[in-house]
């Protein structure tokens, strides 16, 4: 992953500035944890010990969503919630990315209640969805490679959702 | 109607709910069709008088997930706190109307999923009593074990928060790596890591492995050191003790009369412990202490946390040295489900089952039946109001969530403090918000 | 009736002709009052009998049951000294809809008490703080009632969608799209299904 290996022993390296800024961008994703119940504590194992997603740069975990690109939505979302994610959401500056986390954040999961958004992608954009109730730590990891991938296929210049 | 003679001083009518519910609609009608909800959107305003209000929350680092607080403030400090709970609010209540007892089980996990097995357990529980059957004592045991491991783990990873929340971030690290040790186990046992629903009623999923038993000796060999592992951080840590030392006192009438449980009661002198009061599951059996404080603080509240640990782990010895061989399920197969591997290998096993989870045959208490049923949760008094109308589904389901009363004593204390001693009050309460909210 | 209970021994004899009846059911006592007695019943168990803990403060819905009233509000009394818990039903009328608060003996009752107005919509006359408590300021029901379905009456829908079109932030419809279990909302059997949730259970 080093740069080392990327420029060999020449000193130099030929790439195009897309390629470069998405390797940058892919890896050292700022996530925003929007952790409320059960699977918010998935996502702590995650990022401490023994998954430790750092190794994979993403650990700079930010509470404020100005400063983040991920957002991480893990539990579960109620109608007096939403507005506060989608406000949240608002709040972080472009580009940015969206991992809907559990069966709750992403289809309401075992409660088809009065107070449970079935599904925050009804009402924000999400990129990559994670089966589970919780996830396992693992999973989480492997939402964040996907969207690794998906960041490393954009046009950084052309807006993430396009205009 | 009868008339209240303590009403009588009343000149307007009260509205019914049905009255209430229809302003209520109209006026719902109307916002959402105007501007979003303005509660969420006020971060900060001077009036003029020099006082500011803070939202602190709902979502905020040190809120531990969804509580949100309104401080007015005098500079740095609280003149007036207001919460605001229910941004978790699941409907645990009216989807256990709707769900049979077995299945309701399920749901009791995410309530308090940092120790998803002492819910479970406390429910089972309460069912039973309200049948009035008691579970094998293999059963009793285990549960006994796997509550009192749950319960380490949710001291110690609040303990954890504790010092996040102040400043000593690695504690947080070095106690979700402990944690770890406790998911082990309980994967071991039922396959998930936090959302266990591990009981059923009049019993438990399926014996544990054989292997259980070594586990659960080389935690109880690897978990001592730890504990002067965290104090060792933590008591050397001059700001860490500067900070929680005196603040937050909450007096015993205080705690009293707000109903305060748990640790957070006990720091503050409430020697009351359902596990000594009315013992279930065979605690009686068990030779353990209550630790109880006086101080009150929220020191007290940390140092409180780390005795039960200790005497939990006390609990488990003992119970592993008598842990008795034989069944693990109620043998009235009226209620209890039978074991999966009998269900498939066995024709009778295979009818009891099909009758109780046939919807309409589940376990049908008598009409009219209802029981309060509490048991000791890491959290406090977690109790369940069951009442029975004759259904395979409870009439009404009530969860008195320790999280819920303790909260309330909250924004007394944090009024008068400084912004800085509310974070350090609140992370010593601990307060679960899928169980505040539920 | 209530052999065994020692809060309702000890009752002076005109609180005790208001208890109404007594069930015992696994040990537990349950002593039943209408709610002009609530206020001074609890008052003999707070202030004479030591009652000091108020365990729990909630509600039932009878809606279309054959019962005395509609609400029976239940409160469960523990006292430390005693070690002794036992619960007392209250019977509130419908119409009425309003019982003395009793925050000013216990305060746990403050938070108890609004939670129950807030899931039932029964008023406490005297508690300071009957605001919504779990639901949004402006949500228009009581969701523990009876009649209101548990699917709720479309309120988790009404936000609209927030996407991001170039660098400004755009709200549009929200998706309709099927629920976790595979179906369409707003399709006519799904109303049917709603309202036959809303129907109270036999
Ligand atoms: S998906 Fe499961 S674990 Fe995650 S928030 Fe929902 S109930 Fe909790």
């Amino acid at each position: 992953m080093g740069l080392e290996s990327l420029i060999g022993g020449e000193g130099f390296l030929t790439t195009t500035v897309n390629g470069l800024v998405n390797w940058g961008r892919k890896n050292a994703l700022w996530p925003m944890p929007f952790g409320t119940a059960c699977c918010a504590i998935e996502m702590m194992a995650t990022f401490s010990g023994r998954y430790d997603i750092s190794r994979f740069g993403a650990e700079v975990v930010r509470f404020s969503p100005r400063q983040s690109d991920l957002l991480i939505v893990s539990g579960r979302i109620s109608i007096k919630m939403m507005p506060v994610l989608q406000k949240i959401y608002r709040q972080m500056p472009e580009p940015k990315w969206v991992i809907s986390m559990g069966a709750c954040a992403s289809c309401g999961g075992v409660f088809d209640t009065y107070t449970l958004v079935q599904g925050v992608d009804q009402f924000i954009p999400v990129d990559v969805y994670v089966p589970g109730c919780p996830p396992r730590p693992e999973s989480l990891l492997d939402a964040v490679f996907e969207i690794q991938k998906l960041v490393g296929e954009d046009r950084f210049d052309s807006g993430k959702h396009g205009s | 109607m009868t008339q209240n003679p303590e009403n009588s001083g009343r000149n307007t009518p009260v509205p019914s709910a049905a009255t209430l519910e229809k302003e209520l609609e109209k006026g719902w009608r109307d916002h959402r069709s105007g501007a979003r909800p303005s509660s969420v959107s006020s971060v900060t305003e001077d009036d003029g008088d020099g006082r500011m209000v803070m939202n602190f929350g709902p979502q905020h680092p040190a809120t531990h997930g969804t509580l949100r607080s309104v401080f007015t403030l005098e500079g740095e400090s609280i003149v007036e706190a207001d919460v605001e709970i229910g941004y978790l609010h699941t409907g645990f209540e009216k989807l256990g109307e709707h769900m049979t007892y077995q299945q309701w089980v399920t749901v009791s996990d995410r309530m308090n999923y940092l120790s998803a097995i002492n819910n479970n357990v406390g429910y089972s529980v309460a069912v039973e009593e309200l049948l009035g059957i008691e579970v094998p004592p293999r059963c009793a045991a285990l549960r006994v074990i796997m509550c009192e491991l749950s319960r380490i783990a949710d001291h110690v990873l609040c303990v954890g928060l504790q010092g996040m929340d102040l400043g000593a971030f690695s504690v947080m690290l070095w106690s979700f790596e402990k944690r770890e040790l406790v998911y082990d186990i309980i994967e071991a046992v039922c396959g998930a890591r936090l959302t266990t629903s591990w009981t059923r009623v009049g019993g438990i999923i399926r014996d544990v492995p054989e292997f259980f038993p070594d586990l659960v000796y080389s935690f109880l060999d690897e978990f001592p050191p730890i504990i002067e592992e965290i104090h060792g951080m933590l008591l050397n840590n001059k700001i860490f003790v500067d900070r929680v030392k005196d603040i937050g006192k909450i007096s015993t009438e205080q705690a009293l009369s707000y109903g305060l449980t748990g640790p957070v009661g006990r720091a503050s002198g409430l020697t009351m412990d359902v596990r000594k009061d009315s013992p279930y599951l065979g605690y009686d059996k068990y030779d353990f202490k209550v630790p109880s404080q006086t101080e009150g603080d929220s020191f007290a509240r940390y140092m409180q946390r780390m005795e039960e640990i200790e005497q939990s782990l006390e609990i488990i010895r003992q119970a592993m040295a008598t842990l008795p061989q034989g069944e693990v399920v109620h043998d009235d197969f009226k209620t209890s489900l039978p074991e999966k591997d009998a269900v498939y290998n066995d024709m009778e096993s295979l009818i009891h089952h099909f009758k109780l989870v046939m919807l309409g045959h589940g376990i049908r208490p008598d009409k009219g039946q209802s029981i309060y049923s509490a048991t000791e949760a890491p959290c406090g008094e977690l109790g369940f109001f069951i009442a029975s109308d004759g259904s395979d589904t409870p009439y009404r389901l009530r969860v008195r969530p320790p999280s819920l009363y303790n909260y309330g004593l909250f924004p007394r204390l944090a009024e008068g403090g400084m912004i800085s001693d509310a974070v350090a009050i609140l992370s010593s309460f601990h307060v679960i918000a899928g169980e505040l909210d539920r | 009736m209530a052999d065994n209970n020692p809060a309702y021994e000890a009752l002076p004899a005109d609180l005790k002709s208001k208890v109404l009846e007594s069930v015992e059911h696994q040990g537990q006592v349950a002593l039943r009052c209408k709610a002009a007695d609530q206020r001074a019943l609890l008052e003999n168990f707070r202030l004479s009998q030591g009652y000091d803990f108020l365990v729990d403060v909630t509600a039932m819905d009878h809606l279309g049951k054959d019962t005395e009233e509609r609400f029976e509000i239940v409160y469960v009394l523990r006292s430390l000294t005693a070690n002794h818990t036992f619960r007392l039903h209250v019977w509130l009328d419908e119409s009425d809809n309003a019982i003395p608060s009793v925050f000013d003996l216990w305060d746990s009752a403050r938070w108890g008490e609004r939670e129950t107005h807030d899931m039932f919509g029964i008023v406490f006359e005297g508690n300071p703080d009957l605001r919504r408590f779990l639901m949004p300021e402006d949500y228009p029901a009581f969701p523990l009632l009876k009649d209101y379905p548990l699917k709720g009456k479309e309120e988790r829908r009404q936000f609209p969608k927030v996407v991001a079109r170039g660098d400004r932030m755009v709200e549009e419809e929200p998706d309709t799209y099927p629920t976790s279990i595979g179906r369409q909302m707003h399709t006519p059997e799904y109303i049917e299904e709603v309202r036959r949730d809303s129907k109270p259970r036999e």
